[in-house]
């Protein structure tokens, strides 16, 4: 046998294969990097405490934190309750009409946001006559959101063991006990996940708002129709554009302030998972 | 040989023998003319069994001859398999569970069923068996206590749980898996209790505990016990049905069927001069 030959081949292709790996994901990094330190430089200067105590008329952001951060959880909360719910149809229940919300949810998903805004605009803000406000939003943000948390939510669900289902139905349970109190449960950390990148998502959307919140230099004055909505996605996008340095300084605040919020969305996710698995 | 077995006077025969297996404890489960097709093909045949209170019952045959889905007839767990058909009649004290209107969570309250491989739930040991107890609207946190511990002393665990009735069950091992599920079974105090080869996944002295645990069940449960494994089934079982092909070759009282076997395909299998 020239299992010597053979093994000093392997070896070498095994380091060609990592060598490779390890350069593209080095060049990945070097934007990521290059993001966060033009982000870093740039909004230095600006931070201080007026970013929390002022508006954005004034120099602060401290309306577009609160609009952000409210419209993100009324949005998460609508799209959690609609699409745990519907993951669990397609996952548990559905039939033929399963096999139709499937492809409607995975269209959904490809489409623009920026449609999903100007859809919110042309229903919310005219036709139901809500105006550009907080609940036209928050709609236009589970849109965006719902495709993510059902069909992670059904991906999830079937990947619980059968066994596991069969053990539950052979104590004399029920399909809904059974999802309820074994499914679910299993499926939580990836139902977590999913509903973490969905917000993440919607916490960096800015095109689905831009119809429907407007925006507001004013903290939200908890309206729910007719009272535009400030968020830190629009302060990105509008004030770089404008011809001021301490816009601009804003504008970096506010990026850096959305990548913050993401990174501890994010951190929150992992902690959440591991403590899931080890309980 | 197969040609054999399928003639006419086979059933009359076949009636003879379960009359003569054990006659003096009553039946329990009684199998009439019972057969399952999943789409097209017949896999179980025309089997008719009684299964008798406070004795295990052996299944054997080989792989693929109809074992598990008998097992899952008797507590219509067949019933989640959308393409399964079952024929014939199955009598629980006298009523036909498979009746369609019978409702199969209160028969699963009454047969219960231990897995070939374990499968503890993602919950803790005390709330995998306190499941059945809470499904069935058991509240109380001092009557749950109390099943739990019982169960778990009845499946011969509880000395070796009892300081960690919260810990994950997926921390047991396989042995105490299988066991805890046992306990899982008979928390909610079943009639009948079905064992789909339970010690296939274990090491001897895993399988050993179970088996001596199933000997002690026999006094409160009518068991049936699906078995690869002979020297098992003599060990621990009062009467033996042999399957094949679906079809019932013979039934009788374990001691005799094993020295004494009447049909020539029993032998074979018996003493593994088998395909
Ligand atoms: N869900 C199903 N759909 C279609 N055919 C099935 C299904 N389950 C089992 N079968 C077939 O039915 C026959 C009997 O299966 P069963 O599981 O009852 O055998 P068994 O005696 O338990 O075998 P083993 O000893 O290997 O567990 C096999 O030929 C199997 O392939
Ligand atoms: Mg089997």
């Amino acid at each position: 046998m020239n299992s010597e030959k053979g093994l000093g081949a392997r070896k070498a292709k095994d380091w060609t294969m990592r060598g490779v790996a390890l350069a593209l994901t080095l060049v990945i990094l070097i934007p990521l990097f290059d993001i966060i330190y033009v982000v870093a430089v740039n909004s230095a200067p600006a931070l201080s405490l007026t970013i929390l105590t002022k508006t954005t008329a004034d120099g602060g952001l401290i309306n577009a934190i609160a609009g952000s951060v409210f419209l993100v959880c009324f949005s998460s909360l609508l799209a959690i309750l609609l699409g745990v719910f519907s993951g669990v149809y397609l996952a548990e229940f559905g039939g033929r009409f399963a096999s139709v919300v499937r492809l409607l949810a995975d269209v959904l998903t490809g489409v623009p946001s920026i449609v999903v805004g100007y859809f919110g605009f042309i229903v919310f803000v005219l036709d139901f006559g809500w105006g550009f406000s907080a609940l036209a939003a928050a709609l236009a943000l589970t849109i965006i959101m719902l495709p993510y948390v059902t069909r992670t939510t059904e991906f999830a669900l079937r990947k619980v063991p059968s066994d596991m289902k069969e053990g539950s139905f052979a104590l004399g349970a029920t399909r809904s006990t059974t999802v309820n109190r074994i499914s679910l449960r299993y499926a939580a950390p990836g139902i977590l996940t999913g509903v973490l990148i969905a917000v993440s998502i919607s916490l960096g959307e800015t095109a689905p708002l831009i119809y429907t919140a407007d925006f507001s230099n004013y903290l939200p004055s908890g309206a729910l129709t007719h009272s535009p909505v400030g968020y830190l996605t629009y302060v990105t996008w509008a004030y770089i554009s404008e011809p001021f340095a301490s816009a601009h300084q804003q504008a970096f605040v506010a990026s850096l302030i959305l990548m913050l919020l993401v990174l501890s969305i994010g951190l929150c996710a992992r902690f959440m998972v591991a403590r899931w698995w080890k309980s | 040989m197969v040609e054999v077995l399928t003639t006419r006077t086979e059933s009359a025969q076949k009636a003879v023998m379960h009359l003569q297996a054990d006659s003096q404890a009553e039946s329990k489960v009684a199998l009439k003319g019972l057969s399952v097709w999943y789409g097209m093909s017949k896999v179980v045949d025309d089997v008719s069994i009684d299964f008798r209170r406070n004795r295990v019952t052996a299944v054997m045959g080989p792989s693929g001859c109809g074992k598990t889905t008998l097992l899952k007839t008797l507590n219509r767990m067949i019933d989640l398999v959308p393409d399964a058909r079952v024929e014939g009649e199955a009598y629980m004290d006298g009523q036909n569970i498979l009746d369609p209107q019978f409702d199969v969570t209160i028969l699963r309250r009454h047969v219960g069923m231990v897995f070939q491989k374990p499968n503890p739930f993602p919950m803790s040991i005390y709330d995998n068996v306190a499941f059945g107890p809470r499904i069935h609207g058991m509240k109380k946190k001092g009557e749950l206590d109390r099943v739990v511990e019982e169960s778990l002393v009845g499946a011969g665990l509880y000395g070796e749980v009892k300081d960690k009735l919260g810990k994950p069950a997926s921390s047991l091992s396989g042995g105490q898996q299988q066991r805890m599920c046992i306990a899982r079974a008979i928390a909610i105090k079943p009639e009948v209790l079905l064992l789909d080869e339970p010690t296939s996944a274990l090491d001897p002295s895993g399988s050993l505990k179970v088996e001596q645990l199933i000997t002690t069940l026999k006094e409160n449960y009518t068991l049936v016990l699906v078995t690869h494994n002979m020297q098992q089934a003599a060990r621990i079982s009062d009467n033996t049905a042999f399957l094949y092909e679906g079809r019932l070759v013979e039934y009788g009282e374990t001691g005799q069927m094993f020295e004494n076997p009447k049909e020539e395909l029993t032998e074979k299998y018996i003493t593994g001069k088998f395909g």
